[in-house]
């Protein structure tokens, strides 16, 4: 009776714990105002600023997949002693505070830098531009598509590689018709996250572009200019969203997992 | 057509030294040896996945020990088969052909060829998640064939098989072999090998230890260790006499005896006899069996079914007898007993 007992202790612990993560979202939505969230989902402003926020999440994740899924290929591929290094590399942006980055990103764009001076030359601004958006997004998101992707990679028996190449394929068109099609749901989980990942940045995107304003900022510009009750109707709309495409991503698990 | 010069690898605390072997066009070689002996490892540098430390591989007469395997016209069934699970059989037979330049009905008619040749056409939709052991082997193997190579490497393709499977996977190997492909299957069990090969070779620690048609040293007892290896009773160095006799070879003890030649015998190599081939009697049998030798048991194993009668005929010779043979003929040691075989019982190797 006591073992049991202390057993319950676990129960009671982890209900804990999972009323901290969920409390304030159910609170939020309680507490919600229909009509204010029905008037704030019309307002234009709000409007561009959600939909200018996926658009960009969505073109950074895409275009930034096409060279962090190459490298998550490569980096499970190697038998190198480098392999571990390469991988703490492409963690570094989650544990670094995002604004930080933001400001490490700040001064490597910048037009006192040579890469910013560059980049201007070829009439590319990073400053105040959906393009700083984009990279400040990137720079904080993608690492969960490249680890995502790596694990995907790392599950695919090498027999099925060296079998491609002996039946005539290169090693790239045994990339693009092996390896990319058996890791595509684990690369596909991690555009999701990266993407989902990326629409809720604020630290980073905020020291590179005040303008546009992404929700996130939107959200902060309202809380710091007219108080909660403005802010928390564009907070519950775009918890909606992110929750939706968690949804999406979870479900694409599950049957992931169903189907294997 | 496939010609290795003194290959060495080493990988680990385990070595391939100065390998040597040679298989000529539409040949079946077996590669026999234990786990562990660098069977695998020899298939995958012929393959290409390995570059060995030294030595060459020469293919048709070309030095190919730096080509990339996908260059190599070379198929190799991988042991576990490796079939594409996102592909269906149709699909995973004709990847083979997906990166050669010819027109998609010559492809097409060529992946239809080797899925009839292999007994697959009606497995033409299904996914690899779908099909038994037997059929995966079937898909894997038609899809190396679909490539049309002039060598086919093949790593234990029977150990995930039954029985029943077995056969008819030998009977499509068969049909292979006479089409002209090459063929070096590895294995470590010595009736697939006699069964299916034309040349046998073992290999034991990274070493190829002895190749039919090669010259036997009685110095070396390779015999041992084949008849070790092989787990056979009944395994001799068999040795050219004269034109009308052999003489066959204990290589325990290194006694011999001489017998009558065999039409089918021409060159030293090994013997097997099967002990359930041989027939114990008290006299000697007027029968079609062309060898008889008297022998004294010197012991008696019971089996669960059988009984293995160790005699001594000059060689150590066993013979595997029913219980109810064992006991209408009284047999125990020390008693004087006929043990005959016919000429078709001899496996030369």
């Amino acid at each position: 009776m006591k073992k049991d007992f202390k057993y319950l202790i676990n129960y009671l612990l982890g209900s804990l714990a999972l009323l901290f993560i969920v409390a304030p979202i159910i609170n939020m939505y309680f507490a919600a105002d229909l009509d204010k969230i029905f008037s704030t989902a019309r307002d234009s402003e709000v409007r561009n600023s959600i939909f200018f926020t996926l658009l960009i999440s969505f073109l950074s994740t895409i275009v930034f997949a096409l060279f962090s899924i190459p490298l998550a290929y490569l980096i499970s591929k190697s038998k190198s002693w480098l392999k571990t290094i390469l991988l703490g590399l492409v963690n570094i942006p989650i544990v670094i505070p995002h604004s930080a980055a933001g400001i490490a990103l700040l001064g490597l764009v910048s037009r006192e830098n040579p890469v910013g001076k560059f980049a201007s030359s070829i009439g590319l601004n990073f400053v105040d531009s959906p393009l700083g958006i984009a990279i400040a997004m990137a720079y904080v998101s993608v690492p969960f598509l490249i680890i995502s992707a790596y694990t995907g990679f790392k599950e695919i028996p090498e027999d099925l590689e060296l079998a491609s190449r002996n039946l005539g394929a290169t090693r790239w068109q045994t990339f693009l018709n092996i390896s990319i099609p058996l890791s595509g749901r684990s690369i596909l989980a991690g555009i999701i996250l990266m993407f989902s990942r990326g629409i809720s940045e604020f630290g980073a995107v905020i020291m590179l572009a005040y303008f546009p304003t992404v929700t996130p900022v939107l959200i902060y510009k309202k809380f710091t200019t007219h108080g909660l009750e403005f802010a928390q109707p564009i907070a519950l709309i775009f918890i909606t969203i992110c929750l939706l495409i968690f949804v999406v991503y979870y479900l694409f698990g599950i049957i992931g997992k169903n189907k294997s | 057509m496939l010609d290795l010069n003194n290959i060495s690898y080493k990988i680990g605390n385990f070595s391939l030294k100065n390998v040597n072997l040679k298989i000529k066009n539409s040949e079946y070689h077996v590669l026999i040896g234990p786990s562990g002996s660098g069977k695998t490892l020899l298939l995958n540098i012929i393959a290409g996945f390995i570059k060995p430390s030294s030595g060459n591989v020469i293919f048709n007469n070309i030095d190919i020990t730096k080509l990339p395997p996908e260059k190599r016209n070379i198929s190799y069934l991988l042991q576990n088969l490796a079939l594409f699970p996102h592909l269906n059989v149709y699909q995973n037979v004709y990847y083979s052909l997906k990166f050669i330049k010819l027109s998609s009905k010559e492809k097409e008619n060529l992946v239809r060829k080797y899925m009839q040749i292999t007994n697959i056409e009606h497995l033409e939709k299904r996914y690899p998640l779908n099909l038994s052991g037997g059929e995966k082997q079937r898909v894997a193997l038609a899809r190396c064939l679909a490539k049309q190579p002039s060598l086919l490497l093949l790593d234990e393709p029977f150990s995930a098989i039954d029985t029943l499977l077995k056969t008819d996977l030998k009977s499509i190997l068969k049909k292979i072999k006479d089409t002209g492909v090459g063929i070096l299957h590895v294995t470590h069990d010595p009736a697939e090998a006699i069964n299916l090969a034309d040349k046998i070779s073992v290999i034991e620690n990274g070493n190829i230890v002895s190749s039919k048609f090669e010259e036997i040293n009685q110095d070396v007892p390779l015999s041992n260790f084949m008849a070790k290896f092989f787990g056979f009773k009944n395994f001799y160095q068999c040795k050219y006499n004269d034109e009308n006799t052999v003489e066959i070879v204990d290589s325990e003890n290194y006694n011999r005896i001489v017998i009558e030649k065999p039409t089918n015998f021409n060159h030293d190599c090994f013997v097997y006899i099967p002990p359930e081939n041989i027939i114990v009697s008290e006299t000697k049998l007027l029968s079609s069996a062309r060898y008889n030798l008297t022998a004294t048991v010197i012991s008696v194993t019971e089996d669960f079914d059988s009984v293995i009668l160790e005699c001594d005929a000059g060689i150590s010779i066993s013979a595997k007898i029913s219980k109810n043979s064992y006991i209408d003929l009284n047999i125990s040691p020390g008693k004087k007993v006929w043990m005959s075989f016919k000429v078709s019982n001899l496996n030369f190797i």
